[in-house]
């Protein structure tokens, strides 16, 4: 996992491109000194840390316009960078590029109930929607563990998912239009109040292109209705093979639960020393089931679901009975980055989709590895989508710890992809898994996705070094490093 | 002009080397039901991709579906109704209103118009569905995008591109679906007698409460005047629809029934429910109506000035305002001026669906593009068909 080198030619321009931004924008909107630069030397995926020629803080779409039309102009490249939460290298710095920050694009632009939707700069948080309209009873419901941080622009850049889009959808399906600049500075108006798109599906294309075709300035979402009641099942098995069965079963039995999160034992333990969800301890592995509903809607599926489980020998079953104790089932799980951070010093978190059928086969591959080379590794699993985060334990600090755990990490997204899976369910490829990409398409395939850039963004300004891998393709596979326990945002929430 | 049957992928691929060789263009095409839909498009060759059919993977417990590109929606029907599953998007058959036979249809030829039905605004279209397919693109190249599995971010979201294309980027070859469990039951509350105005406030209200509906429809009495036994009268129908779990579907239809009953709400179950909205996506009483079809996706809100200033003759709306069928007389100008106008100002989207050849060619079919917007489609076929190979001119003039 590397950057590709700079251009040395644009580094040497530092200074004229630094002058020729402040000349285009607002005092204060352009900040060059390396002080203020650390701040944003890195997103989520600390393993990298670089900082860029200059961050540059739009406060409009016509600066945004403006800094793109110039950079494409100048030659120089564009990282945009909404929260910089990336767990995938999406927003990381370059060293020949400036930063876009969309920080300061943070208002809600527009609540219209009358046709369900909500419009908002692309600085706004995920949650900051919600908040905007729960007081009549709707929300946003894509909810990534970072909901608190991470903003809208990043999730339609990154197709941000969440514990209910097995349900309720990814970004994509609840996004109806953007407002997006090409490198060019032309403002494209893409989608807007419809319910289906004419023309090419453009929104469906630049929605999780990871900032490679564009940098969006503008954001429609559709809101829903909130439903009257959710609860929570805590459902215990007594192995990973039987836990995989009931989430099977229960799919089969024609429920599709509003969230399907299995952990395993150590993860469990780890969730519970940290902030006592109340999860059962001797049990191999723990599913939460939420369904949501009218009240008879949810008794009756929760007599279903726990039905189900107890015939495919779960060990325990209880169901949440407040609201107080639905939110704390959900307060371990949402901490696993947290939690598992507290139990080893280093951390590799992987991302990859298995068909939920390979769930048990692939758990004890993981497991064999694990023994192979001496690292614990901690499993925690979006089982209704078959969304799998394995988080591999290492100390940094020990010779050749490093390098066993990135090797464990190719290992398990190589056996994603050959159990017919893919590379990253919801990260994104980023950096981390750029090189890994062959993995799991063809020169075609590439060829393909690279012509379709190449119609947005002919120069290969936008991001670069990210997603597609260079021609130096080494081994490097997709996980997530945190170094230290000190990894960026321990305060929120993950996975 | 003949007409190429391929078998596989590879004969797809050979067919465009061919083409790509003597400068031809190739017309994609199922088993040809939608023909009426999209501008008329002249080739010198026809791709015919009907015999590309047949399962490769379905796992119900999965939730996936995986099947070649020409295989008929009638069988894939069959296969889910089988395992109590289904697609998400509610498939209708628009063959009869094409003027084409019903159950036909392919799912290539569904995913390549994004046809999708009632319960479009709950469960999504085809693009929403579609989670990875093989193609041949316009450099003879087969090639994959997606993935087999329902949560996937990896690589860019062909797949989104590929419906709604009309076969303007290449044939697909192979596709896999998300699919779902069939609801356990349905249930429809209708009303009578409401302007559309009126229903579509209503609509819209029940559409912003928790009460999960998954039809919120509106047909004028000239449509529903159509419908067979008590349900033909010349007066609006409304119609909400529950479908899940049997006591979820039992306790909303009740509620609302309570609810109107004073204006004179009745319940229609199982099979006489599930008529009704097959017959509303089918575009069923639409057939019946003789006249010029424009189609209009729009703001909900917006629905009831739409129609006010446009003035069909009679109009089926869906999705509780966001989609329109409006009939208008027909007539050479296909009244495109006032249609493609009255959508621009307020947002919306037409469509001219039902039009002759010439009308077709003459006005458009789809809403045109603003400059930036037809820029980047033009770059994007370039970049999957750079000789215009696959149905020139479908979409639009060069697309």
């Amino acid at each position: 996992m590397h950057l590709p080198p700079p251009d040395l030619s644009i580094v040497a321009r530092r200074a004229d491109i630094v002058a020729g931004l402040r000349a285009l924008l607002p005092d204060g909107a352009v900040i060059a000194d390396d002080e203020s630069l650390a701040v944003y030397d890195c997103d989520a995926l600390t393993a990298i840390r670089q900082k860029p020629l200059c961050a540059v803080l739009p406060g409009t779409t016509e600066e945004v316009a403006a800094i793109l039309a110039f950079c494409r102009d100048c030659g120089v490249n564009v990282v945009p960078r909404g929260a910089g939460t990336s767990l995938s290298g999406g927003a990381i710095p370059l060293g020949d590029g400036i930063l876009l920050v969309m920080a300061k694009l943070n208002r809600v632009l527009d609540i219209d109930y009358e046709n369900r939707c909500v419009v908002v700069q692309p600085g706004v948080t995920n949650l900051a929607i919600t908040k905007a309209v729960e007081e009549r009873g709707f929300y946003y419901a894509p909810d990534p563990s970072s909901q608190i941080a991470c903003s809208i622009g990043g999730n339609v850049a990154e197709n941000s998912g969440g514990v209910h889009c097995l349900k309720y959808g990814l970004t994509t399906n609840n996004l109806l239009g953007v407002e997006m600049v090409l490198i060019d500075g032309t403002v494209a108006r893409i989608g807007g109040k419809c319910g289906a798109p004419s023309g090419y599906d453009l929104l469906g294309l630049v929605t999780g292109s990871e900032g490679l075709l564009g940098v969006v300035t503008e954001v429609t979402v559709r809101i829903l209705p909130k439903p009257p009641l959710a609860r929570a099942m805590l459902i215990g098995f007594p192995s990973i093979a039987a836990a995989g069965e009931a989430v099977a079963a229960i799919i089969a039995a024609g429920i599709i639960p509003a969230g399907l999160e299995l952990m395993d034992r150590i993860s469990v333990g780890a969730m519970e020393a940290f902030c006592a969800p109340g999860y059962p301890l001797d049990a191999e592995a723990v599913l939460i089931a939420e369904l949501d509903g009218t009240a008879v809607e949810v008794d009756t599926l929760i007599a279903c679901v726990e039905a189900v489980a107890l015939r495919a020998g779960a060990t325990s079953c209880r169901a949440s009975g407040s609201e107080a104790e639905r939110l704390k089932i959900w307060a371990g799980r949402k901490a696993a980055f947290a939690a598992t951070g507290r139990i080893a010093p280093d951390m590799l978190c992987m991302d990859g989709t298995i068909p939920r059928r390979e769930l048990a086969s692939v758990l004890e591959r993981i497991a064999e590895m694990s023994r192979a080379c001496g690292l614990p590794v901690a499993n925690v699993f979006h089982a209704g989508d078959g969304n799998l985060h394995p988080l591999i334990l290492y100390d940094v600090m020990k010779p050749g710890d490093l390098e066993k755990a990135e090797t464990f990490g190719n290992d398990i997204l190589r056996l994603c992809v050959e159990v017919g899976g893919v590379l990253t369910g919801e990260h994104g490829v980023g950096i981390e898994k750029r090189d890994l990409m062959p993995a799991m398409f063809d020169a075609e395939d590439l060829a393909q996705q690279q012509r379709v850039k190449c119609a947005f963004d002919p120069t290969h300004r936008l991001n670069p070094g990210k997603v597609f891998p260079t021609l130096h393709a080494c081994a490097e596979l997709g996980r997530v490093h945190i170094h230290g326990g000190a990894f960026r945002h321990p305060e929120l929430p993950r996975l | 002009m003949t007409v190429i049957w391929v078998y596989n992928a590879q004969e797809a691929a050979d067919a465009v080397n061919a083409a790509l060789a003597d400068g031809t263009t190739l017309s994609v095409r199922g088993r040809d039901t939608k023909r009426g839909l999209g501008r008329p498009v002249a080739t010198d060759h026809v791709l015919d991709i009907s015999r590309l059919a047949g399962t490769i993977r379905y796992e119900p417990e999965e939730l996936i579906l995986t099947v070649k590109a020409g295989t008929p929606m009638t069988d894939i029907e069959m296969m889910l109704r089988e395992q109590r599953q289904i697609l998400p998007f509610e498939p209708p058959d628009w063959g009869p209103f094409f003027g084409a036979p019903d159950r036909r249809a392919t799912i290539g030829g569904v995913l390549a118009a994004d046809v999708a039905g009632p319960r479009r605004f709950k469960t999504g279209a085809p693009r929403d569905a579609l989670l990875g397919f093989a193609a041949v693109n316009g450099f003879g190249e087969i090639y994959k995008a997606g993935g087999k599995v329902v949560k996937n971010v990896t690589g860019y979201d062909l797949p989104k591109l590929m419906c709604g294309s009309y076969g303007t980027l290449g044939p697909l070859t192979e596709v896999t679906l998300k699919v779902l469990p069939a609801p356990e039951r349905e249930d429809t509350i209708i009303l009578r007698g409401l302007t559309a105005p009126d229903a579509l406030r209503l609509l819209r209200a029940v559409a912003g409460e928790p009460l999960d509906a998954t039809g919120l429809a509106h047909l004028t009495g000239e449509l529903a005047q159509h419908l067979e036994g008590a349900l033909g009268v010349a007066e609006g129908l409304t119609a909400i629809r529950f479908e899940g779990a049997r006591e979820a579907v039992e306790e909303r239809a009740a509620a609302l029934l309570e609810r109107y009953r004073r204006g004179g709400a009745r319940r229609l179950g199982g099979e006489v429910s599930r008529q009704l909205w097959r017959r509303i996506g089918g575009l069923d009483l639409l057939v019946r109506e003789p006249g010029i079809v424009w189609r209009v996706a729009a703001p909900p809100f917006a629905a009831a000035a739409i129609a006010g200033e446009i003035g069909p003759n009679a109009a089926q709306y869906d999705w509780a305002g966001g989609l329109m069928w409006l009939l208008l007389d027909d007539a050479p100008h296909s009244h495109a001026s006032l249609v493609r106008a009255v959508a621009a100002r307020h947002n919306a989207l037409s469509t001219l669906v039902r039009a002759s050849d010439e009308q077709r060619t003459a006005h458009g079919v789809f809403q045109p593009q603003d400059e930036v917007i037809a820029r980047l489609t033009r770059d994007v076929k370039a970049a999957f068909d750079p000789n215009g190979v696959f149905n020139p001119g479908r979409m639009f003039e060069g697309i």
